[in-house]
């Protein structure tokens, strides 16, 4: 009997643990946190007007890469800047070009910004030496993310694989 | 003339303020005013306005897309029923 009892105990015990793991596993997403400050110099960068050159641009985007300390914020504020780099893509410096294409190879997952990550790869594919693996991986990464992302946002989801294989089309 | 013309352009090329409204779930838009002084809905929308998409993702919201709307475009959306 006292077996049953203590049984009936652990059994109670463990569902009480997995409901509270299943609260904690829905909490509420995180709002303000990650969305980009208006006084971030990306919105100067991504208007198109108000940097002199690529080099203005590439300095400011390195000073604002050290102030997030949450990896989703940089993330999303990162993607941000690498659209905005896009316009700027021929008129940087190769050592530019690969703390670019480095920090985006860093991230999970780039649909923001991928036409940046091809439009650096063409302009300067003779001075970039593993050319050809980061295209690969660079499209499998990001191939691979999409198909499996379960997004509420279908529309957009199936304009940006089709966006990516036209991209990377030109590079086959 | 030329050097004060030239200052005068450089002076106002900064003089814009950023706005936006909207939520994560349905896309946050961004866009830009001329004069900095200017308010979000009552001043003049300069050329830069787009939205912004977000899909959760581990807690929070991943940035995920974008769509150009221009600025005008921006601050029809946001100051529909206001005059801020």
């Amino acid at each position: 009997m006292k077996k049953i009892i203590f049984l009936l105990i652990a059994i109670t015990l463990i569902g009480c643990t997995s409901e509270n793991d299943k609260a904690s596993n829905e909490a509420p997403l995180t709002k303000e946190a990650f969305k980009t400050p208006l006084d971030s110099n990306v919105w100067k960068a991504l208007s198109g007007n108000q940097f002199k050159n690529a080099n203005e641009v590439f300095l400011a985007y390195e000073k604002e890469k050290k102030m997030y300390n949450s990896q989703l914020h940089f993330d999303n504020t990162m993607s941000m800047w690498h659209k905005a780099l896009f316009n700027y893509s021929k008129d940087l410096k190769i050592e530019q070009v690969n703390v670019i294409l480095n920090d985006m190879d860093s991230m999970e997952f780039n649909s923001v910004s991928f036409r940046t990550y091809y439009r650096l790869l063409y302009h300067h594919n003779k001075e970039i030496t593993n050319y050809r693996s980061k295209v690969n991986d660079f499209y499998k990464k990001n191939i691979n993310y999409l198909t499996s992302a379960d997004w509420k946002n279908v529309e957009l989801k199936e304009q940006i694989i089709k966006n990516l294989n036209k991209e990377h089309f030109v590079f086959k | 003339m030329v050097n004060l013309l030239f200052f005068l352009s450089f002076f106002f090329q900064n003089d814009y303020k950023y706005c936006n409204c909207g939520n994560f779930e349905d896309g946050i838009v961004t866009y830009q005013v001329i004069g900095a002084e200017s308010g979000c809905c009552s001043g003049e929308a300069g050329e830069f306005g787009q939205i912004s998409y977000y899909e959760p993702s581990g807690g929070a919201w991943k940035l995920v897309g974008f769509t150009a709307v221009g600025g005008a475009g921006g601050q029809e959306i946001c100051c529909q029923n206001q005059n801020s």
